[in-house]
């Protein structure tokens, strides 16, 4: 177990440098730079501008000097929101994107879940098909097409929520949460497709657990049903469940852009899709490695962990 | 992103289990299908949606590109079924001839990710070791990989044409297909014909066309139905964010993300329109999808035994696999 | 139930002073917008403006700032040595009158500028401003080390291109040792003279001098407070402005917040506070104000038919502000077929104006053939008119050109950036290029960076581009882009008499002559289609019923009434 988790860790470090030369390659490729504006930028502001940043080295030069930084964790400066280091804007993002991922993901959870185990209980009848319709519909309407509605719905016509921002300061809990009618909108538009995720795969995985054999022997031994219910049916449902909260947490926690976009909240997903079209050399290498890299840990530590649950699984 | 949920369904295959009745596996399959009421209906919508599109400019009431920029975003009128977008084309003609862009984006996705993932799956399950390995560190590569950069590229070289779209959205999504074959090549190669053939004298890639594909297709066709709603989210957000399709081309994606600026003039129809014909199509796939994971599910029970427990209910139309999250959502 | 016991008296009285009370609501609200002082003043925990910014300002250093929402902030935070008023012309800030050769501020050769400073302006920690401040400033929106953008428009300071020059270019780097560079910025030709007096030396004369005084990169800042706290001094904890209010909060990609400067040397701005909120989207930020949390938005296009009826909640609240700017064709004069003048002409003659302003845009912005803007000298509304939209002209043309019916002309492709606007309107013009050319052109949509390498390098074939004024004036429109060689000359249009033309203007002082040579010019060029214009955008603003004083130029940031936030109040009449 140990030498395998050593493994994966190395893995995961081999995994960083390749995408960090995979980015430094494509971000020099794609035509178009840093200094590019619609007046001609005369050359001798060219050359004051590589000089300010570095990007008068050689390209490999670039690379390395980047890499020795970054591994004593200097992500370097961004360009764009002039000097201020990488490293500390990916952290304040981070750190919005992460506080709405979580939000999120509670609320998919507690919903979907909810959902799911009431759908299985009432099998064929009205509320499983309910729950199984509401469920399906959140997974058909894009997260953009539901944020785009509820906004103008409930922020616009109705003002019962604000149409944008993350305004922590004088939110619900000063640095981390922003209003309440700042949180509602966002947070719903972003749980809704992992909630019908987790709806469907309780319905399912509950429903597969209810009619294997030890189920109906735990019944014969005497154990009431709701024992049964809690002891064994949920304990089993959760692993595949959790197979899946895995990926979806690091999905929604590294931010999702459009979200984002939608409704103007700070996060890292925005920053990165600005980065990249403004060519900020530093943000790209930064955010690209710190998604790469929470990616990779979390799909490390399922793995782990799904060891640990899951007793049937074997690791070469 | 999203792992495929595969790994604790082993789903077990016909050859190892005594078949109940003389029909062939295939027949039952698709008298199951024909029985799931869902399934069909989700099937002849689907039908619809393709005859729409092929019909396009037999059923469109208007030219899509005309425009009439001094009528534009007008409300859905009888002229008009839908109404006129930003710059006063039909948006009823937009939508049915958006149906070719975001169906033919959505299948041929698929085939990218079939002719991608399938190959890199079976290898790695059926040689496993030092080549599983290495496929497999590969696909946590893909998945780690900053996306959007990638696509930037792609796109600056190749134009943005559906065809550049259709082979983006495969290369981003062909992850989990790979991860499937593997994990039942896997769990196939163990099985007893396998041994037989190779004992017959049978080389690798005899075994692996002729005795495990065809035990594959069911999870595969599966997962490909499932695929193509994925598929056109991806390109629905690729549009928002300005990466999708030229212009010109109408697309749902495209027309949705046009919409949305004109939203706040109160001109809901430019986004209702496309959105639901996305929401229906991607219905309809879920619930095909569904209804032939359930058909091609030889553990559903045709006879089931009387139950002991009146409570515990009896597996059938039950299994649901949420369709995978988009990465870009 | 109530009611119908109530004497009928009562009840009157009861109507009477409903109804009276809403007229009394009523009349607050037809209040005239611009009446200083007239109207009453909301109490000060109301006077708050709350403004949107499209993006997160890069840098708010007067010396670095180049992006329009940075100048709104900048210009809020520091006052220069000049400004302008309404009418665009240039009037004193922090300078005590303007400089001219009469009263000794310029000299008879125009090449020194002497400018006093008023001794009661103050920085926000309560020192007063010195003409040192702007000598410190001047050098290092200068320092090549800095590599602020606007550099080169102090190239007329004697030293000036020296110093920013001394790395040499991306072909031909340099590497200029400390004391080089120290006694290259010695070279400079700004000086204090004493406490109070600033003195400008220029390499030849340049009457558009005092403009460029006026821009944002010329305001002074604090050398004492650069030097201490290095990158981090434009924090809200550590600015140091002159402006009428300093920076209480930053919340970085959320808002930025101001509050009065206690010191400033004008009139107390009555505000208390103002907001920046960073609404990235144009469409989000119209949702905002309509949901009351802004208080000033830009319409976008598909809002404004919905604005501007009669009869609309809002159409007492708009403002139809013009910009100093126009889009005009630019088609590379040294790339087929454009570099046949009949072809520009042609393709100049075939665009409907009226559809595309009035249609694609819905009416933010107003036709144009010529190319200097309205509002700003220079302006000859006569210039280009026979560009005036005529399809069967525009065939005549192409046909004369030897394109008769788009036969035989190469591949023509328009490069634009990627954006919701820039897709339609690319649509509308290949809609009408083929209607009234029979031409099929294609779009290429790219992303801004590559747009612009692609575009100021001179590589496009064809494009729609806005030239916005720096300065209100001719020189900032002619010289740079149209002379021979120059950088910004996009489309390689190259002609002696313009050239020679140019060289006249730059060198007369007086200024009628001077705009007779510019529009002589300017009818030139026009005549030979180097470019030809389409129209000058026009900004449809809403501004919420209770600011007052808000007053809108063509010279605004990002923001617009920029100038001006210092008189702006809310008004007590509630709405």
């Amino acid at each position: 177990m140990a030498a395998y988790i050593v493994r994966r860790f190395l893995w995961l470090a081999l995994t960083l440098l390749f995408i960090s030369l995979a980015t430094f390659v494509l971000m020099h490729s794609v035509k178009g730079g840093p200094w590019d504006t619609d007046r001609a930028v005369p050359p001798q502001q060219v050359e004051n501008l590589n000089h300010k940043y570095g990007l008068d080295q050689p390209l490999w030069r670039q690379y390395t000097t980047f890499l020795t930084n970054a591994l004593q964790g200097d992500l370097g400066l961004s360009f764009q929101r002039q000097d201020k280091p990488v490293t500390s804007i990916i952290l304040d993002g981070f750190k919005v994107s992460a506080v709405l991922g979580l939000l999120a993901y509670t609320l998919a959870a507690v919903v979907g879940v909810t959902l799911g185990v009431y759908a299985a209980l009432h099998r064929n009848h009205l509320p499983d098909y309910g729950s199984t319709l509401v469920a399906t519909l959140g997974a058909a309407v894009p997260a953009f097409v539901l944020g785009i509605f509820l906004k103008s719905l409930f922020a616009v016509e109705l003002g019962w929520f604000a149409t944008f921002g993350w305004d922590t300061h004088g939110g619900l809990v000063p640095g981390w949460l922003p209003r309440l009618d700042q949180l509602v909108l966002p947070v719903i538009t972003l749980a809704a497709l992992p909630a019908a995720y987790f709806a469907r795969m309780t319905r399912a995985s509950l429903l597969d657990v209810l009619r294997q054999d030890y189920m109906r022997t735990a019944r014969a031994k005497g154990l009431g049903p709701r024992a049964v219910m809690l002891r064994h049916g949920l304990r089993n449902a959760a692993i595949p469940v959790l197979t899946l909260a895995g990926p979806i947490l690091a999905a929604l926690v590294t931010g999702s852009f459009i979200v984002e976009q939608l409704f103007e909240v700070p996060g890292i997903g925005r920053a990165f899709v600005s980065s990249v079209s403004d060519r900020d050399y530093g943000m790209i290498m930064g955010t690209t490695l710190f998604y790469a890299f929470v990616i990779v840990l979390a799909n490390l530590v399922i793995d782990i962990s799904y060891a640990y649950v899951d007793p049937r699984v074997r690791y070469r | 992103m999203t792992q495929n949920v595969a790994p604790a369904q082993n789903i077990s295959f016909p050859f190892a289990q005594a078949a109940p009745s003389a029909r062939g596996y295939w027949s039952r399959a698709w008298g199951r299908l024909l029985r799931n009421r869902l399934a069909v209906v989700a099937i002849t919508v689907i039908a619809l949606l393709a005859a729409v599109a092929l019909l396009a400019p037999l059923i469109a009431p208007h030219d899509p590109t005309t425009q009439d920029v001094l009528n534009a975003r007008q409300s859905p009128s009888l002229s008009h079924l839908g109404g006129t977008d930003n710059l006063g084309r039909d948006v009823m003609s937009r939508l049915i001839y958006g149906a070719r862009v975001s169906l033919s984006v959505g299948v041929l996705a698929q085939a990218v990710v079939l002719g991608i993932g399938l190959p890199l799956g079976l290898i790695a399950g059926f040689r496993g070791g030092w080549a599983d390995t290495a496929i497999m560190r590969f696909t946590d590569l893909v998945y780690a990989f900053p996306d959007l950069l990638f696509i930037i590229l792609l796109r600056a070289v190749l134009g943005g044409n559906v065809v550049t779209l259709f082979l983006i959205i495969g290369f981003v999504t062909w992850v989990d297909m790979a991860r499937l074959v593997r994990g039942q090549t896997l769990s196939l190669r163990e099985r007893e014909y396998v041994t037989a053939a190779r004992a017959m004298g049978a080389t690798d890639r005899e075994i692996m066309t002729r005795h495990l594909l065809p035990n594959l297709t069911g999870p595969l066709v599966v997962l490909l139905a499932l695929g193509v709603p994925r598929a056109i989210f991806i390109e629905a957000a690729l549009s928002f964010i300005g990466f999708g399709v030229d212009p010109r081309t109408p697309s749902w994606g495209s027309m949705i993300q046009e919409g949305q600026t004109g939203i706040v003039g109160g001109n809901l129809h430019l986004v209702i329109f496309p959105a639901a014909a996305i929401a229906l199509l991607t219905l309809a796939f879920t619930f095909f999808g569904d209804g032939l994971r359930d058909a091609l599910d030889p553990n559903v029970d045709d006879n089931p035994r009387p139950s002991l427990d009146a409570e515990t209910p009896r597996r059938g139309r039950d299994a649901g696999t949420p369709q995978e999250m988009p990465k870009a959502a | 139930m109530e009611i119908r016991n109530l004497a009928p008296v009562k009840w009157f009285v009861v109507f009477l002073a409903a109804f009276g009370l809403l007229l009394a609501a009523c009349a607050g609200d037809s209040t005239p917008a611009a009446e200083p002082g007239g109207s009453s003043m909301a109490p000060p925990d109301q006077q708050v403006l709350r403004l949107r910014i499209q993006g997160e300002p890069k840098t708010i250093d007067p010396q670095l700032s180049n992006q329009a929402e940075e100048v709104t902030l900048t210009r809020s935070l520091f006052d220069g040595l000049f400004t302008y008023d309404e009418k665009l012309d240039v009037v004193p800030d922090l300078a005590v009158e303007m400089p001219t050769i009469a009263n000794g501020g310029i000299s008879e050769d125009g090449l020194t500028y002497t400018v006093k400073i008023n001794p009661d302006a103050m920085w926000s920690d309560g020192k007063p401003v010195t003409a040192q401040d702007f000598v410190y400033s001047m050098k290092r929106a200068l320092d090549p080390e800095m590599a602020g953008t606007y550099a080169s428009f102090f190239y007329s300071l004697t030293g000036a291109a020296a110093y920013n020059s001394a790395m040499g270019t991306p072909d031909e780097p340099l590497t200029p040792s400390e004391a080089e560079l120290a006694s290259l910025r010695e070279g400079v030709g700004v000086n204090a003279k004493d406490d109070h007096t600033v003195v400008y030396k220029l390499t030849q004369p340049n009457p558009s001098f005092l403009n460029q005084l006026a821009l944002w990169t010329a305001f002074p800042v604090r050398q004492d407070i650069v030097e201490k706290f290095g990158d981090k001094w434009t924090e809200a904890e550590t600015l140091v402005g002159n402006g009428p209010f300093v920076l209480s909060q930053w919340t970085h990609g959320e808002k930025l917040v101001l509050q009065p400067n206690p010191y400033w040397f004008g009139e107390k701005p009555a505000l208390s506070r103002i907001e920046f909120n960073v609404i990235a989207d144009d469409v989000a930020a119209y949702q905002a104000y309509k949901a009351d949390e802004i208080d000033v938005v830009t319409v976008p296009p598909a809002a404004i038919e919905e604005v501007s009826q009669t009869g609309s909640p809002f159409s007492d609240q708009l403002t139809i502000a013009p910009e100093l700017a126009t889009f005009a064709l630019f088609m590379n004069n040294n790339v087929a077929p454009f570099d046949n003048v009949m072809v520009r002409q042609a393709f100049g003659t075939a665009i409907d104006r009226d559809g595309y302003v009035n249609g694609v845009l819905a009416g933010s912005g107003v036709p144009t053939t010529s190319w200097i803007p309205p509002g700003m000298p220079g302006y000859n509304a006569e210039i280009g008119s026979q560009y005036k939209f005529d399809a069967a002209k525009a065939k005549q043309l192409l046909a004369d050109a030897g394109y008769a019916d788009g036969k035989g002309l190469p591949k023509i492709t328009f490069t634009m950036v990627n954006n919701d606007t820039n897709r339609l309107v690319g649509q509308f013009v290949q809609d009408q290029l083929k209607q009234n050319l029979g031409v099929d052109v294609g779009f290429d949509y790219v992303e801004l960076k590559e747009y612009f390498r692609t575009f100021a390098t001179g590589q496009h074939q064809i494009v729609i581009q806005r030239w916005g004024a720096d300065w209100p004036y001719p020189d900032n429109w002619l010289p740079d882009l149209f002379t021979t060689g120059t950088p910004n000359n996009f489309d390689g249009y190259s002609n002696s008499s313009f050239d020679a033309l140019m060289l006249q203007a730059a060198a007369e002082t007086d200024n009628a002559k001077r705009l007779a040579l510019y529009d002589q010019a300017h009818k030139l060029m026009i005549d030979e289609a180097a470019i030809v214009p389409l129209y000058n955008p026009v900004t449809y603003v809403l501004v919420r019923p209770d600011v007052m004083n808000y007053v809108i130029t063509g010279v605004d940031g990002y923001v617009k009434g920029d100038l001006n936030f210092d008189k702006v109040y809310i008004s007590g009449s509630s709405n």
